[in-house]
């Protein structure tokens, strides 16, 4: 009876462990082709200087040098990102929190629907809603610009001027993931406890003070997962201002980030580097320092989010 | 009295904001009905016109794309990734909740790791690997790389965690299940809303994709319906927007439908990272 027992438990383990290793395999096997050995071939790339005829020299740290000190092309791609960055995500989440607040009210009727329409954005084809904004802001024909005019200004070249098509790129982002934030702000207020209200009510606290005294403190997590989303997808922004710009200057311009590469992005810049150029080398390197900027500020988010906790 | 006015102007910002995020997808469908010649037309026309079936007309037979065709792609790729992410990530998520094995600590931390890590970073091997295997324009070198993610399983392993219970497994145990039978007779019936969220999450993801495909799938008969979107009117001297508008019609419809009947799951999965996390 009892070695019946201990051959049992033996065989049951001998099986999860054959079971366990079998069922995660297809992820580790896929995960290593494709995420894990690029991951570290990256790298080691990024120590060669690869030509267009795919000739490859060892060249150490030549092409971070290059460029850190010598590409203002590449500084140029930083900059803009960030700051088509700080032109969208703020406000972003500084409007998707007003309207999470508005929503959460409990006499709203129709919570669903609201929702409904604000989320849509975020669920649509990237490539049509570019080609979209891309229309609103052509700049003969575009709507904008007619709302412009009837108000006795001038037209915006919005497919030129820096500032103008930083700012109608960073309008693209707002849209498009306003919805998205919201609906998680919204799942943050949800989650604070409504005892904390009726008390704070019953102590004669105004809205106003519970607002800045439970909910913003309460909702700090929350905001923070929302600007660690937005900045790790702000900082690798592609498909939005590549198709922008495609549609409006044509493709050219679309692989230079606009015809002064107004908004050439890192990883537009990356993208340019690798696959029009074929500098495998050197867009590697690009890669590599993209993903410490990205690790530095997650690790960055999460220490900032555990001494709040704390 | 006061309360009636403060209800009435958040409605009000409510409404705004809808018509903020519902007014460039109405302005799309407006210009899809109108010819070339209309939409530079100054005033702009703001209501709808009679091009529509003109349009399609014009995309079906389109002298650069086989728009139809792209579609067809787009659908084969994204369903054939959902399909494979469901499967393979509820297996391994089955497995880090309710199996126990050597290294399964471990595992599990190289997931959670590399969760941070973007894949498009990458996208040089990716791309070298791919042209090696003699994967280009072809429907597996969109569809293998993306067919089970860090992500998903992670997803699952949280969800099985959290909703099949310890004591249903080993009552299936001592019935004599296999650990198969206990994935697909207990688990998978159990996590069916996962499934929903995971699901749609992926199937929206796989059909907006543009870099990678963009990259991968270059000849004209094997583009997805995204890179398709931008080489509708590049052969003609005079570019018709009125065409890409109605072709982005097509492309955001069946996301659009889909959200429409299971808009609750996925914004359930879109929150679930945020408060769990």
């Amino acid at each position: 009876m009892r070695t019946g027992q201990a051959a049992r438990r033996f065989n049951q383990r001998m099986s999860d462990h054959i079971s366990g290793y079998l069922y995660t395999l297809p992820f580790f096997a896929i995960f290593m082709v494709f995420g894990f050995y690029p991951m570290l071939y990256t790298i080691y790339i990024s120590l060669f200087k690869w030509d267009m005829l795919g000739d490859r020299t060892f060249v150490g740290l030549r092409n971070y040098r290059l460029l850190l000190t010598d590409d203002p092309l590449f500084w140029k791609s930083i900059g803009n990102t960030f700051l088509i960055w700080f032109e969208s995500v703020p406000f972003q989440i500084l409007f998707a929190i007003l309207l999470a607040v508005l929503l959460n009210q409990a006499f709203i009727k129709g919570k669903g629907v609201f929702r409904f329409f604000i989320f849509l954005p975020n669920i649509t084809s990237l490539v049509a809603v570019s080609l979209i904004f891309a229309n609103v802001f052509g700049v003969k024909y575009g709507l904008f610009n007619y709302l412009l005019t009837l108000l006795g200004l001038d037209r915006i070249d919005w497919a030129g001027d820096s500032w103008a098509t930083q700012l109608a790129v960073a309008a693209l982002v707002f849209w498009r993931y306003l919805g998205f934030h919201m609906v998680i702000q919204l799942a943050g207020l949800q989650s604070i406890p409504g005892d904390l209200y009726e008390a704070a009510t019953i102590d004669g606290a105004s809205k106003g003070q519970q607002f800045f005294r439970i909910t913003i403190p309460l909702l700090t997590p929350t905001i923070m997962f929302s600007t660690l989303i937005a900045t790790t997808g702000g900082l690798q922004l592609f498909t939005e201002p590549f198709t922008f710009m495609s549609d409006l200057s044509g493709a050219v311009a679309a692989v230079n980030g606009g015809t002064n590469n107004q908004v050439l992005t890192v990883v537009m810049y990356l993208y340019k580097t690798a696959f029009t150029d074929h500098a495998f080398g050197y867009s590697s390197a690009i890669a590599n320092l993209l993903l410490v900027i990205i690790l530095l500020f997650a690790l960055f988010n999460s220490l900032l989010v555990g001494k709040l906790r704390r | 009295m006061r309360n009636k006015t403060g209800r009435s102007i958040v409605y009000v910002l409510l409404l705004l904001f809808v018509g903020f995020s519902v007014f460039p997808f109405y302005w799309m469908s407006v210009i899809s009905t109108r010819t070339a010649g209309e939409i530079s037309a100054i005033p702009p026309k703001v209501f709808y016109g009679s091009r529509l079936a003109e349009n399609f007309d014009k995309i079906f037979n389109n002298e650069n794309v086989d728009f139809l065709r792209t579609m067809g792609n787009t659908a084969i790729i994204a369903i054939s990734i959902t399909v494979s992410m469901l499967l393979l990530s509820s297996l391994a998520g089955f497995a880090f909740a309710r199996l126990n094995f050597t290294g399964k600590g471990f595992m599990l931390l190289f997931v959670l790791g590399t969760l941070m890590i973007p894949a498009q970073l990458g996208i040089i091997p990716q791309y070298l690997i791919i042209t090696k295997l003699q994967w280009l324009n072809d429907y597996r070198a969109v569809i293998v790389p993306g067919m089970v993610s860090a992500f998903g399983v992670f997803f699952m392993r949280q969800y099985i965690e959290a909703s099949v219970p310890n004591e249903l497994v080993e009552a299936g145990r001592i019935d004599g299940c296999r650990n198969l039978q206990l994935y697909a007779l207990i688990a998978v019936p159990t996590i069916a809303p996962a499934y929903a969220t995971l699901g749609i999450l992926t199937f929206m993801g796989a059909w907006n994709d543009y870099l990678w495909p963009s990259i991968v799938m270059k000849s004209n008969e094997m583009l997805t319906v995204q890179v398709a979107l931008l080489r509708l009117d590049t052969s003609s001297y005079f570019q018709d927007k009125s065409l890409v508008m109605a072709a982005s019609v097509m492309a955001t419809l069946p996301l659009f439908l889909i959200f429409l009947f299971f808009n609750r799951q996925f914004i359930a999965g879109v929150t679930d990272g945020a408060v769990k996390g």
